[in-house]
C-alpha cells in the first residue's frame, strides 16, 4: 500500500497509508492532481498535535463509506445527538483542543468529523441558558444595557422568579 | 359581557404574582400545618386531572411527549409520579408505616389520598436531590456523548481558541446542530409557565451581538435546512402528522396579524375531541350578539395588529439588534420554523404572531383542551362561553400564583383556561378531602415531617 507523507506547521513529518490520507477531500483532490509524490505534503494550518488527532481518526475511520454529499449532510442533520461511541471517547479532549480539531477538519475538508466536532459542540449548547452558554465558551457580553432591557422585556415570562 | 374590575398597576401585579409562586412553592416544599400539605396534595391531584384529559382528547401526541420529555414540573421540582404513577421510590416506601397507612386508605376508600401522599413523597424526594445536586457542577446536555465531554472540558489557562474565533460557515454548522429534533413542548402548569426553551429560537439569539445576527430571521438559508429537517424529524416521531398542513403554510397563513377568527360558532366544526371548552360551549350557548361583545373586547390586542404603523415598529423593535432589518416577507422559513415548533390556532389556522410579542408563542398551547389556540381565540372563547366561570383573581393568584395573558395594549387580566381549571379541580378536591378524611391527612403529614427530619 503506498504512503504519503504529510507536514505540519511546526515542520514534524508523518507518514501515512494513502487510504488514510484521503480521507481528507484536499489531500485526495491533491494527490489525484499530482499523482505520486515523494516530498511532504505541507499542512501550514494544522499544528502536530492536532494533525496526530486527526491521523488517528483517519486510521480508525479509515474504511468508512462517505460520499460526501448534500443527502448525508441532511440525513446526519436529522439525527444530531448521535455521536459514535468511538468518536465520543475520541473528541472528549479541551476546548481548545476541540475547536482546532473544528478548524483543520474544515481546512483539510474531513466532513464527518467535522461534523463530529461540531455536533459535539451543538450538545454543550443545547438546554443551557444564555448565560451558561457564554460561561461554557467564555464570550463576551456585549449587548448594550437598552437591548439588555429589551431582550428581558421579549422572555419576561421565561423567567422564573 | 361581565364589567371588568380595574386592577392595579401590571407591574405591581407582577411583582405579586412572583411573590405568590416564591411563597407557593416553599408551602409546597415545607407545608408548615396539615391544610398546606392537603392543598400541596390536591395541587397534585388537580394536575393528574387535567393530565389524564388532555392525554384522552391527545393521547397519540402525548405519549410521544411523554417519552421524549419529563413531561412536568412544578416550582422547579421535576413531576416525578406524572405518569400514573405511583408506587414510590421514596424513602417512605420500604416503611412498616407506609404500608399500614396503605391498608388503612384502602379500608377507608382514600386510595386517591394515598396515590397523592405517594406522589408528593416521590417529588419531594426528587427535589432533595435536585437541591443537593444545584451544589455540583451543573450537568451538561444529558447525552453520553456530552457526559463524557462534560468531564474534560475545563478551560484551559491560556486559550487561543474559542467559540467566537471560528468563521461563520463554522458557526452557522454547529448552530444547525443545534436544532432539537426531540423538542416537545412542556405543559405550562400551575405555577410555572416555564416552556422547555428553544436553543436556536431562545437561548442563543440572546448570548452575544454576533450569534443574534447569525440567527437573525432574515436568514432565509439557514431557517429553510432547520424547518425542513423539523419536518422530517416530526414526520418520523408523528408519522400520522398531517405534514402537508404544515408544509403548505402560506404567506396568507403567517400574516403579521392574528384576527379575531369571523365566527367563534365554527368552532364545533373544526373540534371533535372532547374538550372542556366544547363542554361549556355546549352548556352555555351564546347568542350572536354576545359573540360580538366578545370580540369587540379583545380589540386592544388586535388594534395592534391592524395598525399597519405599529406593526412594523414592533418588527422593527425585535429585530433592531439583528445586523439586518426584515420584513415578514424575508423570513418565512424562520416564520414557518417558529410556527411549526409552536404550533397552529385549531380555532383560526394562524401562527401566533411571534415577530412582536414573543409571549404569545408561550401561552399558545392549551393542555386542558389538548390543542393549540391562539390568544385572541381564547380570549373571544372565555368572553362568550364562560364569563361567569373565571375564578377571581385573588384565588388564582394566592392559590395558584399565576399571572395573566399580558398583550399590549390590555391592562386587566384573564385567566388561561386551563389553570382555572386546575384552581377549580384542587379547591372541590380539598374540600371533599377535609370533609371525609382529615384524620388521615394530619397522619400523613406527620409523616411527612418526621421522614423530613
Amino acid at each position: 500500500m503506498s504512503k504519503v507523507k504529510l507536514l505540519s506547521s511546526d515542520n514534524e513529518e508523518f507518514t501515512v497509508d494513502r487510504i488514510v490520507a484521503e480521507k481528507s477531500i484536499l489531500i485526495k483532490n491533491m494527490l489525484e492532481d499530482m499523482g505520486e509524490m515523494n516530498v511532504p505534503i505541507p499542512l501550514p494550518n494544522v499544528s502536530s498535535n492536532v494533525l496526530r488527532k486527526i491521523i488517528e481518526w483517519c486510521e480508525h475511520h479509515k474504511n468508512d463509506l462517505y460520499t460526501g454529499n448534500e443527502d448525508e449532510t441532511e440525513i446526519r442533520l436529522k439525527k444530531s445527538t448521535d455521536i459514535d461511541e468511538w468518536d465520543q471517547k475520541f473528541i472528549s479532549v479541551d476546548q481548545e483542543m476541540l475547536f482546532e480539531i473544528i478548524l483543520a477538519s474544515n481546512y483539510l475538508d474531513i466532513k464527518p468529523l467535522l461534523d463530529t466536532g461540531c455536533k459535539t459542540i451543538a450538545n454543550m449548547i443545547r438546554g443551557k441558558s444564555p448565560e451558561d452558554i457564554r460561561k461554557t465558551f467564555n464570550i463576551p457580553n456585549d449587548f448594550t444595557p437598552e437591548e439588555e432591557e429589551q431582550i428581558r422585556k421579549e422572555n419576561e415570562w421565561a423567567e422564573d422568579r | 359581557m361581565i364589567p371588568r374590575t380595574v386592577y392595579a398597576p401590571e407591574d405591581e401585579l407582577r411583582e405579586r404574582i412572583f411573590r405568590s409562586r416564591r411563597r407557593i412553592r416553599e408551602t409546597f416544599r415545607r407545608p408548615s400545618n396539615p391544610d398546606e400539605f392537603l392543598w400541596a396534595l390536591m395541587l397534585l391531584r388537580a394536575l393528574r386531572r387535567i393530565r389524564r384529559q388532555q392525554t384522552n382528547c391527545m393521547e397519540a401526541y402525548y405519549k410521544s411527549c411523554a417519552s421524549s420529555c419529563a413531561a412536568d414540573s412544578i416550582g422547579g421540582c421535576p413531576l416525578a409520579g406524572s405518569k400514573d404513577c405511583c408506587y414510590v421510590r421514596s424513602g417512605l416506601s420500604t416503611s412498616p408505616a407506609l404500608s399500614q397507612l396503605q391498608f388503612e386508605c384502602e379500608q377507608r376508600g382514600c386510595e386517591s389520598l394515598f396515590k397523592d401522599f405517594c406522589e408528593y413523597c416521590s417529588i419531594m424526594k426528587i427535589a432533595q436531590e435536585d437541591d443537593d445536586e444545584s451544589t455540583k457542577i451543573v450537568p451538561e446536555h444529558s447525552t453520553a456523548a456530552t457526559a463524557v465531554v462534560s468531564s474534560s472540558f475545563t478551560p484551559p489557562p491560556a486559550r487561543r481558541h474559542s467559540l467566537m474565533d471560528l468563521p461563520d460557515e463554522l458557526l452557522l454548522i454547529i448552530l444547525r446542530y443545534c436544532h432539537d429534533a426531540e423538542y416537545t413542548p412542556e405543559p405550562m402548569f400551575a405555577f410555572t409557565y416555564r416552556q422547555k426553551s428553544h436553543s436556536l429560537l431562545e437561548a442563543l439569539p440572546q448570548t452575544c451581538r454576533r450569534l443574534r445576527a447569525l440567527l437573525s430571521p432574515a436568514n432565509e438559508r439557514f431557517w429553510e435546512d432547520i424547518y425542513r429537517a423539523h419536518l422530517d424529524s416530526n414526520q418520523e416521531r408523528f408519522p400520522r402528522a398531517p405534514r402537508a398542513r404544515v408544509a403548505t403554510l402560506s404567506m396568507l397563513d403567517v400574516a403579521d396579524t392574528t384576527p379575531i377568527p369571523s365566527s367563534i360558532t365554527e368552532f364545533e366544526h373544526h373540534i371533535s375531541e372532547p374538550a372542556l371548552l366544547l363542554h361549556k360551549r355546549r352548556t352555555r350557548n351564546a347568542s350572536p350578539k354576545q359573540h360580538e361583545i366578545a370580540a369587540k373586547s379583545t380589540q386592544p390586542c388586535v388594534l395592534e395588529t391592524d395598525d399597519k404603523n405599529a406593526n412594523q415598529q414592533q418588527h422593527d423593535q425585535r429585530n433592531q439588534l439583528s445586523s439586518s432589518s426584515t420584513s415578514t416577507s424575508e423570513c418565512l422559513a424562520y416564520l414557518m420554523f417558529y410556527s411549526s415548533v409552536v404550533g397552529r390556532c385549531y380555532v383560526c389556522q394562524m401562527a401566533p404572531r411571534i415577530l412582536s410579542v414573543r409571549a404569545d408563542s408561550r401561552v399558545f398551547y392549551r393542555w386542558s383542551v389538548g390543542v393549540n389556540i391562539c390568544n385572541p381565540c381564547l380570549e373571544a372563547i372565555i368572553d362568550v362561553y364562560e364569563p361567569a366561570s373565571r375564578f377571581n383573581m385573588d384565588t388564582m393568584l394566592d392559590r395558584l400564583g399565576v399571572g395573566y395573558l399580558t398583550r399590549l395594549g390590555q391592562s386587566t387580566p384573564s385567566w388561561f383556561s386551563e389553570h382555572v381549571q386546575i384552581a377549580r379541580y384542587q379547591q372541590n378536591a380539598f374540600r371533599m378531602e377535609t370533609r371525609k378524611h382529615l384524620d388521615t391527612v394530619h397522619y400523613m403529614y406527620d409523616l411527612v415531617k418526621k421522614a423530613g427530619k
